[in-house]
């Protein structure tokens, strides 16, 4: 129960900070006029990674069973890699080192993705743990 | 002889007097032998046991376990004639809380740097001492009876050529000690030897030698 | 656990994991320490590395700028916030003709807007590569002729490389070569010779109106460089008594170096306090800690020494059990600090307005190894002489005292 509640509520607030953190938190440029920048677009796309990220928190906290649980974080894992290549590889943010979303908004979500990334991993290998006693109980 | 014990003392200072917790004791035990030492609390009982154990170091006299004098080894080779011949069973609550009943009952084997599986004859003690479905429990989940349980089946992991236990029966209700000195009865029957210090004179008759102590002397008595 | 063999660092495994709230706690005090301790030598190396960078760049004794515009010059410096002032060039050769200058180079600085998205607002600095001694001989070092016309240098902060076309009021110019960063705001900066520099103004209808009272030969300072028999603070307050009055200000870099060294100065002492204060607290706290563990555990101690433990072999349970609590937050300590220094380094340098710039990685992994084992040291040292009392005393005392 421990582990549910603590795994369920750490992702589900990566989650919400990855989705919210680059246009409310940590923001991105403005758009100026008609033109939009790359790092308004990573925003856009971070909505999605981290809305997904925190519906997997609020799974590993409702199921019960080790397995499913492990399936889940191990999803966790691959979307915190999806949000962390987001603002690196696959849209990117302005090019310019002094611009706050390279500055700022940039760094956040990396920091977040490795956390996310870190908190999955550590939690899938517990879960294995449990579900290889069990099996050998049986 | 298993064990042989001449003139053992154990001198206390208590402020400016000093006294003999255990004066000039005397003890020969063989195989098979099931020795119940009684007496009055501070009589010296439990100094005299752990001395025995190698726990406690005496102030003179020689004990000596398979022709071993204690006297004459360092704490290293005590310890593994402790962890290999004797079978340690101590007062109270002698398990340790953070690890399961099984890897109390398997943490001898590996104190004497041993390789191998000892799984098997850890399980099959627990089954003799009756307690083989609480393997996987803390001993905070345990009862008196079979935290008491754990620990003679502790003591056996490593065949042990005497089994020493300090008051194995208190806290006990009456059925449980009964259980229990039935169970070192067994014990005795498979060559092991027994030493066991008790105040209820009830179980002195599981004994072969019956022994008291009084103001640290110890005293052979006779069954009745 | 059953199925494994029950060595010592199995039996600390399972000691720390079944008092986990207080496992947790000491981890995260060793944790506190180890972050303040990378985090802050990393922090400290920075800014240090950056002082360094900004005095070699400086160059100049003396700089002659217009009156009232010494902080901007500083914050060029510092912080890369783009600054335009002007001051008319004939004043420069009546300055080279005081008694004790050496040298004497112009430069002009003109601060580009930010039009365009993607694009922030930079610092461009003309100079004159005949007579120039600050920038040339660093620039020189990347291009080996002369700059030409249109032809531009960047700092290691303007995001753009050799062959890239960059525009400034409404006018193309080629990169051809990006320096390195320096951890000063010349990495915000763009290089190019006077001449360019000239024309962004005077192609520029607006800026030239508002420029046109400085003449076609505008600058913005001058640097001067002292012979060396001369005492620069006196040739200083020479070209200011003789020159005051055509509106010039008289800086002398190592006053100003000093000035902002002493506030690093300040900041490093800080952190350096931060750093002993955790040290001690995490020590004293460890060991105040331990010593009352190992008092509750008398009872578990004397059970192993019961069944055939040697105290070596519970002295090392103990030292173990430290160390597995000062490894785990060590570690966890410098991953945070990483998490927070590396990524957010552009950030932290442009928060703090001091000179600031990351070592390079074989300097960064000395500091982290160091600041591994200082910080890994914490729990056995605290353990250490609680190991040792316990190893020391008569089991069956242990037993009765329980």
């Amino acid at each position: 129960m421990k582990n549910r509640i603590i795994t369920g509520v750490s992702f589900v607030i990566l989650g919400v900070l990855i989705a919210i953190g680059p246009l409310y938190i940590f923001k991105v440029c403005s758009p100026m006029g008609k033109e939009v920048m790359k790092c308004f677009y990573t925003a856009k796309a971070e909505i999605g990674v981290g809305s997904l990220i925190a519906i997997l928190g609020v799974l590993l906290f409702v199921f019960k069973s080790a397995q499913t649980r492990f399936g889940v974080s191990i999803s966790v894992t691959f979307a915190g890699i999806l949000a962390g290549l987001i603002p690196t590889v696959l849209i990117g943010v302005c090019s310019m080192p002094a611009m706050h979303c390279h500055m700022v908004t940039l760094p956040a979500i990396i920091v977040l993705s490795v956390l996310t990334i870190a908190g999955s991993i550590i939690n899938s290998l517990y879960l294995f743990s449990l579900i290889k006693r069990d099996h050998l109980k049986l | 002889m298993l064990l042989n014990i001449e003139k053992l003392r154990k001198e206390y200072k208590r402020g400016n007097t000093s006294f003999f917790a255990v004066d000039s004791a005397c003890l020969s035990v063989e195989h098979h032998d099931f020795i119940c030492i009684t007496g009055r609390s501070g009589s010296g009982k439990s100094t005299f046991l752990n001395m025995v154990a190698g726990l406690l170091t005496p102030t003179s006299g020689t004990i000596a376990l398979h022709g071993n004098d204690y006297s004459t080894m360092n704490d290293k080779q005590i310890s593994k004639l402790r962890n290999e011949s004797i079978g340690f069973i101590p007062q109270g609550q002698c398990l340790l809380p953070n690890l399961t009943v099984l890897d109390n009952v398997r943490l001898p084997f590996y104190l004497s740097k041993r390789n191998g599986d000892i799984h098997e004859k850890a399980m099959s003690l627990l089954k003799k001492v009756g307690i083989a479905d609480l393997a996987d429990m803390y001993p905070a989940q345990l009862s008196g009876g079979e935290s008491r349980r754990v620990s003679i089946a502790r003591a056996l992991i490593n065949s042990p050529s005497i089994v020493i236990a300090d008051e194995p029966t208190s806290n006990l209700d009456k059925e449980t000690a009964k259980e229990i000195m039935k169970l070192f009865s067994h014990i005795t029957s498979t060559g092991i030897a027994m030493l066991l210090v008790t105040h209820n004179l009830e179980f002195v008759e599981y004994g072969n030698k019956i022994y008291s102590m009084d103001a640290g002397k110890l005293i052979e008595g006779s069954r009745a | 656990m059953s199925d494994k063999n029950l060595t010592t660092i199995a039996l600390s495994i399972q000691n720390l994991k079944r008092k986990p709230f207080r496992s947790t706690c000491l981890i995260i005090l060793v944790s506190i320490f180890s972050f303040v301790l990378f985090g802050g030598s990393i922090l400290a190396v920075n800014l240090t590395n950056g002082m360094d960078n900004m005095s070699k760049r400086l160059g100049a004794d003396i700089l002659v700028v217009p009156a009232g515009y010494d902080k901007s010059v500083q914050d060029i410096l510092l912080t890369g916030h783009p600054s335009s002032f002007y001051i008319n060039g004939s004043i420069q050769d009546k300055i080279a003709r005081v008694n004790g200058v050496k040298t004497v180079s112009p430069q002009l600085y003109i601060a580009t807007l930010s039009a365009t998205c993607c694009s922030a607002s930079l610092q461009l600095i003309g100079f004159d590569p005949n007579s120039d001694f600050v920038i040339q001989p660093w620039i020189s070092k990347r291009v080996r002729s002369n700059i030409l016309n249109n032809e531009i240098v960047v700092g290691g902060n303007v995001g753009a490389k050799p062959g890239d076309v960059l525009k400034f009021y409404g006018r193309k110019y080629r990169v051809v070569a990006c320096m390195d960063k320096t951890g000063t705001g010349l990495d915000a900066s763009v290089f190019m010779n006077m001449n360019t520099a000239r024309k962004v103004i005077f192609n520029n209808e607006k800026l030239s109106s508002q420029y046109a009272n400085f003449g076609k030969t505008l600058i913005s300072s001058l640097s001067i460089k002292v012979e060396k028999s001369y005492d620069i603070n006196e040739v200083a307050s020479n070209i200011l008594k003789n020159y005051g009055e055509k509106g010039i200000d008289v800086i002398v870099s190592k006053n100003m170096l000093s000035s902002i060294s002493n506030n690093l100065h300040t900041f490093l002492l800080f952190i350096d306090a931060l750093i002993i204060v955790f040290w001690l607290l995490a020590i004293i706290v460890l060991t105040t800690v331990f010593a009352v563990i190992l008092n509750e555990r008398k009872r578990e101690i004397s059970i192993l020494r019961s069944i055939g433990a040697t105290r070596k072999k519970i002295s090392r349970i103990i030292l173990c059990e430290s160390s597995l609590i000062s490894l785990i937050g060590s570690l966890v300590g410098i991953f945070f600090a990483c998490l927070i220094l590396f990524p957010f380094n552009a950030f932290i340098s442009t928060s703090l307005k001091l000179p600031y710039l990351l070592p390079s990685f074989l300097e960064i992994l000395v500091f982290l190894l160091a600041s591994f084992l200082i910080s890994f040291s914490v729990g056995p040292i605290a353990s250490i002489f609680a190991a040792f009392k316990i190893g020391k005393s008569e089991t069956y005392t242990m037993m009765q005292e329980d």
